[in-house]
């Protein structure tokens, strides 16, 4: 294909654009439809609220006020239409309406804005009529509400029962939270399934419930519950096809249930006798002691059990009278509460150490508890039976056993912190007992540092030093020649000798000393070379010549002259021996 | 052990000396233009008065300043927080910065409503005491009184456990570490002088030189590494976009948020947020403590 051949393609393609965007521009003027699927409903159904905005796809739709419906936007989509060379576009805005109540109802104009100029919708009604009048067996899905008294006692156990009743497959249910103003609300129990039969037909049921008390007198209002689920329908009017055997041809439609409200009215407590406890339900009371004979000194659990129906969260500790022969230790009580069964059901026990002070032949006299029984209407009592104790007298002065076993089975209870607060200041006087100063502190840091590293370096040149005298002969002699002929200098004056043999010695100590210090063999150099290897190794040219001139002089000692006085000649070598360690040693 | 070892070991002992030394000048003379600058918040003369009469600039002898630390800790007693907090702030301006005068300082401030100089002041005490509970439950109950949801700047699990050194010994402690570590390692080395083949020598000294070279990294990374904190002192301060008065203000902080410096101006420092935010702080709004 030649490249110049699409050149023509192209011009047609933009022709084409140009007249179906042309014929856009100059499409029908704009307007606003908005439609319902149905005119009647029942408050569980839902309605379909269809606005169309034909000629501007930008323009958005704003709803009239709604009040007796909840509004869901389910989407929009936009149509292009090219019919008999006219071209129209429109978009669709889809709103689901679930219908708070029944009435008829207006449903105003929708509107919009295109170009500044404001368009509106026809206003239309729509009648909302009571849940569907089909018996419950006939329809699909319901839901019911029911308390076990609508006129209770204040403090009286009202068992709550909601069920959802449905007979078809549902998904996506949501259950708005259940209000229960005015009521104190307990759940009995998860949500319960199962299966049940309605007047011969099979429904699954969900059931929740729930202990209520009521907390005030007069009328409460149980509102009416609101379940959301997602009802599989299957479209009858559709022509099965082989795609719809593969992957179905349900959908789903939204159903909002709605169970009655419920009315509760209040009564009022008749005017309680002394010592009611505020129970109100059926109660009753236990006790128990872990010995009936004991010695003085000894201790034994009373376990008081108070258990039945109603507001046992209520339930505190029955007074025990005084027993004056008596030590009295209380421990924490113990909580059970049963929300598995068809009612609020629990116990509560109180333990107690008594510990006898006195021997003697004892009763714990009965504890009672009083509460309002809501069947009879009347206060009642609860008792317990008189205990007998014998107490013996303690053999000798026994300790108490105060914390003996006070509840042996008592069931362990987490600690709960009540309050917090710092922790308190700390009082001692370390805390001051010197100021911190950085300068000294890091002087002193310096110091300890870098001691070790000095003492250390020290010690290896010692022990390089002491390696050098034992093994290198020459560094020895080096080392010590000084010294050695200081000393040989001193013993040579101390001599009682000829000054010949004084002259000799002298002369061959100053010659060794200046071998050893230039390793070389001292004893063989002549006076004339010794000057020549003192200036070759760095002395001065009149110290060089002095030594040359003291040795020539010493010789001359060594072979009578008489002139030399030998004392003297000492002398001069060790200032001489002196000087040239000072020069060699530079 | 060879020369070359050795003369680095050397340079990293100097390296660290200057570490150190640095470091205590630093914290002091952060610490002394802090206190200088919440001198504003002292209680009346007349309540300082009751403590010893020092000039404030004298140096405290250890008897006289019990006497202060007594005075002060029965006046927090009293419930007379301020000038409890007063004495204990001589205190810590005379030298006296012992972890547990700064624990009671920050008790004193916290009681007298003061909650960022109370963080800052626990912040310190932790860092010279870092394994002391009682600071640490101190300070996490102060921090429940912060109101900017923002956590402060700690380091994460994996490395406190890892390296758990760096972490749990103060800066005192790490020092006084080191030295100890320091004396042992030569003198071991001495001893590989006196028995230079001793195998066990030579391993003492490698695990030596091990702990040496790790304490002194530490002190390294404490003097170069860890940027300051700053800790919020007003009930509310802005952060700026630039360290001017007239600039954008970003966001709001409030008293005891705890925040690493990025950057400091004359007059201003940069803190920045733990989602990145950064911000400018005049230096006035901000108690800055070092590890």
């Amino acid at each position: 294909m030649k490249l110049g051949g699409s050149r023509p393609l192209l011009h047609r393609l933009a022709l084409a654009c140009l007249v179906v965007f042309g014929l856009a521009s100059a499409a029908s003027a704009a307007q606003i439809v908005a439609t319902i699927d149905r005119p009647e409903a029942t408050v569980e159904d839902q309605l379909q609220l269809t606005v169309v905005i034909e000629g501007s796809r930008g323009a958005e739709p704003v709803l009239p006020e709604l009040a007796e419906f909840d509004v869901y936007p389910r989407g929009q989509s936009t149509q292009m239409s090219f019919i008999n060379g006219r071209m129209s576009s429109s978009v669709t805005y889809n709103y689901l309406l679930v219908p708070k109540t029944t009435g008829v109802f207006q449903i105003g104009a929708v509107t919009t804005a295109v170009d500044g100029e404001v368009l509106s919708s026809q206003p239309f009604q729509v009648s909302i009529l009571g849940a569907s009048a089909q018996p419950q067996q006939q329809r699909d899905l319901f839901i019911t509400s029911r308390v076990s008294t609508t006129n209770p006692f204040v403090g009286q156990e009202v068992i709550y029962v909601w069920r959802f009743y449905r007979r078809v497959r549902i998904g996506d249910a949501r259950l708005e939270p259940l209000e229960f103003q005015g009521f104190l609300v307990e759940d009995l129990g998860e949500v319960r399934e199962y299966q049940t039969t309605v007047n011969g037909v099979e429904f699954l049921v969900s059931e929740i419930r729930k202990a209520l008390f009521p907390q005030e007198v007069g009328s409460l209002v149980i509102p009416a519950s609101r379940l959301t689920c997602e009802v599989l329908v299957r479209d009858s009017r559709r022509r099965r096809s082989l795609m719809d055997d593969v992957f179905g041809s349900a959908s789903t439609e939204t159903k909002v249930l709605r169970s009655a409200q419920i009315d509760v009215e209040v009564r009022p407590l008749p005017s309680p006798p002394v010592g009611f406890s505020g129970l109100v339900g059926s109660f009753t009371i236990d006790a128990s002691m872990s010995k009936h004979q004991l010695v003085v000194g000894e201790s034994a659990t009373l376990r008081l059990t108070v258990s039945g129906e109603g507001n046992v969260q209520l339930i505190s500790e029955p007074e025990l009278a005084d027993l004056p022969a008596f030590k009295i230790y209380g421990d924490q009580p113990e909580r059970s509460i049963n929300r598995s069964g068809r009612s609020l059901s629990g116990s509560r026990s109180f333990s107690k150490a008594l510990v006898p002070l006195q021997p003697g032949n004892w009763i714990i006299p009965p504890v009672s508890v009083r509460y309002f029984d809501p069947e009879t209407a009347t206060f009642k009592a609860a008792a317990t039976a008189e205990i007998p104790l014998i107490v013996t007298p303690a053999e000798g002065d026994e300790d108490l056993h105060l914390t003996e076993s006070i509840a042996p089975s008592t069931g362990k209870v987490a600690v709960r912190i009540l309050a917090d607060d710092i922790l308190p200041i700390y009082g001692e006087l370390d805390a001051v007992s010197s100021p911190s100063n950085p300068r000294k502190s890091t002087l002193l840091f310096l110091l300890a540092l870098v001691l070790p590293i000095g003492l250390y370096f020290s010690a290896r040149s010692v022990q390089r030093h002491r390696w050098r005298l034992e093994h290198d002969v020459a560094f020895k002699r080096h080392r010590v020649a000084f010294r050695r002929a200081r000393k040989q200098l001193h013993q040579i004056d101390g001599m009682d000798t000829d000054p010949g043999q004084m002259g000799q010695s002298t002369s061959l100590c100053l010659r060794e000393y200046i071998g050893d210090k230039l390793g070389l063999e001292g004893a063989a150099l002549t006076p004339a070379e010794l000057d020549d290897t003192l200036r070759a190794h760095g002395v001065s040219e009149a110290l060089a010549g002095e030594s040359r001139d003291l040795l020539e002089r010493l010789e001359a000692a060594q072979f009578g002259a008489a002139s030399v006085e030998a004392g003297n000649l000492i002398q001069q070598a060790s200032a001489l021996l002196k000087r040239l360690e000072g020069e060699l040693e530079k | 052990m060879s020369r070359r070892t050795i003369s680095g070991l050397v340079g990293l002992v100097v390296l660290t000396l200057h570490a150190h030394g640095l470091q205590a000048a630093q914290v002091a003379e952060a610490e002394k233009v802090q206190l200088e600058l919440s001198e504003s918040h002292l209680p009346p003369e007349e309540d300082v008065a009751e403590l010893p009469s020092v000039a404030l600039r004298s140096v405290l002898s250890p008897a006289l300043a019990a006497e202060v630390f007594l005075k002060a800790n029965a006046a927090y007693e009293e419930g007379a927080y301020a000038k409890a907090a007063a004495g204990y702030q001589r205190l810590v301006r005379e030298g006296f910065d012992d972890g547990r005068v700064q624990f009671n300082l920050g008790n004193a401030l916290l009681r007298h409503g003061e909650l960022g100089r109370a963080i800052a002041s626990y912040l310190r005490s932790r860092a010279a005491s870092p394994r002391d509970e009682d600071v640490r439950a101190n300070l996490d109950f102060a921090r429940q009184s912060t109101k900017d949801a923002i956590a402060p700047p700690e380091p994460s699990e994996v490395l406190s456990t890892l390296f758990f050194w760096h972490f749990a010994l103060s800066h005192r402690e790490l020092a006084i570490g080191l030295l100890a570590v320091n004396l042992i390692f030569w003198a071991v080395l001495a001893l590989g002088l006196v028995w230079p083949s001793r195998e066990l020598i030579r391993w003492a000294s490698f695990l030596l030189l091990v702990l040496l070279l790790t304490l002194a990294t530490s002190l390294l990374v404490h003097r170069f590494l860890d940027r300051p904190l700053a800790v919020i002192v007003p009930q509310e301060v802005s952060a700026h976009t630039a360290p001017e008065e007239g600039s954008v203000v970003r966001f709001k902080l409030h008293a005891g948020t705890e925040l690493r410096v990025q950057d400091q101006r004359p007059g201003w420092m940069r803190v920045s947020l733990p989602d990145g935010q950064q911000g400018w702080i005049a230096e006035e709004w901000i108690e800055l403590v070092y590890r």
